[in-house]
This record gives structure tokens, sequence and C-alpha cells, in this order.
């Protein structure tokens, strides 16, 4: 009963701060059309919203994740240059290979994360994860599938796992 | 003497956005199957449109406005890579062969290495 009137507060909190950075208007008027929209939508939905119910487990996953993003922008950068890199070459030096890992990953969220983390990052997109946590990878080349093979979980995914409390760093 | 300096650092992000842009649109014609192309075209898009929002971003200054671009930011980081999942999985599901120096292949899960 609690954990749910928690994850009510805080879809509610996120819900009406999106209305009125949306809005820009402080007229009495629209405040409350804010509130009974936002009451409606935070109580039907709460249990989407926030599928982390205590407190402290989504502080802690909300600040490591924040942390997370610079690393994840760096590498980024890093894919555009190289992809880029390989469409202007005029030979074209791609080399595709396809290959699958074990991530240890358990929940659906953090296979998520993981999965569009990886096709964000240098040359690699994920095609299928299976429920047990094997990912399988499409890669531009054969150095950018190394990362991945070298150890089991790889960085990106004990990353990922720190991130939702799954794996210990 | 700050606002040519702030118009061109919006122009220099404007620019690099949009050369990223042609490249994965390039990547797209030049590249030889569907995943190899779907590499050009994912991410490079992702990055192009984001710097071109962070132009925008700087452009505008502190505003309402810019709330709203930083949400349009955020909104096509995490849908972009989806997209390309999506496609890249339907191509899979339905038999697509795949580019490989050594010729196409028809790849499934078992004969991975």
């Amino acid at each position: 009963m609690k954990k749910s009137v928690f994850g009510f507060a805080i879809s509610f909190i996120v819900l009406y701060l999106f209305w009125i950075l949306n809005s820009g208007i402080f007229e009495p008027f629209y405040l409350a059309l804010g509130v009974i929209s936002t009451f409606t939508v935070s109580y039907l939905f709460h249990k989407i919203f926030v599928p982390i119910k205590e407190p402290k487990l989504l502080l802690r996953t909300a600040i490591r994740f924040l942390l997370y993003i610079p690393w994840l922008v760096y590498q980024i950068i890093l894919a555009n240059l190289d992809v880029a890199k390989r469409v202007l070459h005029p030979s074209m030096p791609i080399d595709p290979v396809v290959i699958s890992f074990q991530s240890n990953l358990k929940s659906e969220l953090s296979m998520t994360t993981l999965g569009n983390s990886i096709t964000l990052t240098p040359g690699t997109i994920t095609i299928d994860i299976d429920p047990d946590g094997t990912f399988y990878v499409h890669c531009l080349g054969r150095e950018h599938a190394e990362p991945f093979l070298e150890d089991v979980p790889c960085e990106m995914a004990s990353r990922v796992g720190y991130i939702f409390g799954e794996i210990e760093r | 003497m700050i606002e040519i300096i702030k118009s061109v650092i919006v122009v220099i992000f404007l620019i690099v956005g949009s050369l990223f842009l042609i490249t994965g649109s390039l990547g797209i014609v030049r590249f030889p199957d569907t995943y190899s192309r779907m590499h050009a075209s994912g991410k490079c898009d992702t990055l192009g449109i984001s710097l071109i929002l962070v132009g925008l971003i700087i452009y505008q200054g502190l505003d309402f406005v810019t709330v709203k671009l930083i949400l349009i930011l955020l909104f096509v980081f995490f849908t972009g890579p989806v997209a390309v999942n999506s496609i890249i999985r339907a191509s899979f599901k339905s038999g697509n062969k795949m580019w490989t120096v050594k010729g196409w292949v028809q790849w499934s899960k078992e004969r991975i290495e």
C-alpha cells in the first residue's frame, strides 16, 4: 500500500512539473486543469511510470544513471566519427560480423538500457535479446566485437548492471 | 561582441550536425545490406539531430522553449535506437541475408561463433 502511494506521488510530481514547463502559463484555471489531468494520469499509470518501488533504490538508480550519461555521450561521439570515416573512405573498410554474448543482466529495464546503449555506441547494433540475458549484436568491423568478447560481463554490461544494482563493481 | 561569438558557435553546431546527417544519408546509399545501412542511418542521424538541437538551445537562451527543445533531444535519444532495433529485428526475422567479406550469408542464432 505504502509503496504504491510513493510511486503515485513521484509520478504526480514529475508529471505536474512537466505540465508547468510545457504550458508556461501561471493562471489558476490552467494550473487547476493541470492538477486534474496529472492526477488522473498518474492514478491510472503510476505502476508503469515507476517500476522501482523502494525510494532509496530509486534515488540511487537515478544518480547512477545520470553519472552513466556522460560516458555514453563520449562513446556516441566516437561511434559517429568512426562510422562517418567508414562511410566517406573510398574503399569502405567494413567487415560485418554477428556475435552473441552473455550479459548476466536480469530485469527487462536493464536489458533495454543495455540494448539501446549498444545500438548507440561504435559500430554495434543489438539484433535480438533472449530472456536469459543473451545479446545478439551486429558489428560493423571485427575490432568493434572485441570489447564484448573479452570478459563476462563486458564493460558496458557491468556499467549498466551497476546502475540497477544487479552487478557489483 | 558576445552576440557575434554566440552566433558563430550556433552556426558551427548547425553545420556539423548537417554534415553528420549528410554522411548518414550517404552511408545508406553506399553500404551493401540492411544491417550495415542501419549503422549509418541510426548513429549519424541521432548525433546530427542532437547537434542541431544543441545549437538551437544555445541560440534560444534560457526559456520555456529551451525546455521543450531539451525534451525533444531526450525523446530522439530514447526512440532512435528503438526504431533501429525494430527494423533490424524485422529484417532478421524475415530471413534477410547478411553481407560479409566472404559473401552473402544466411545466419541464424545457432550458427554464431
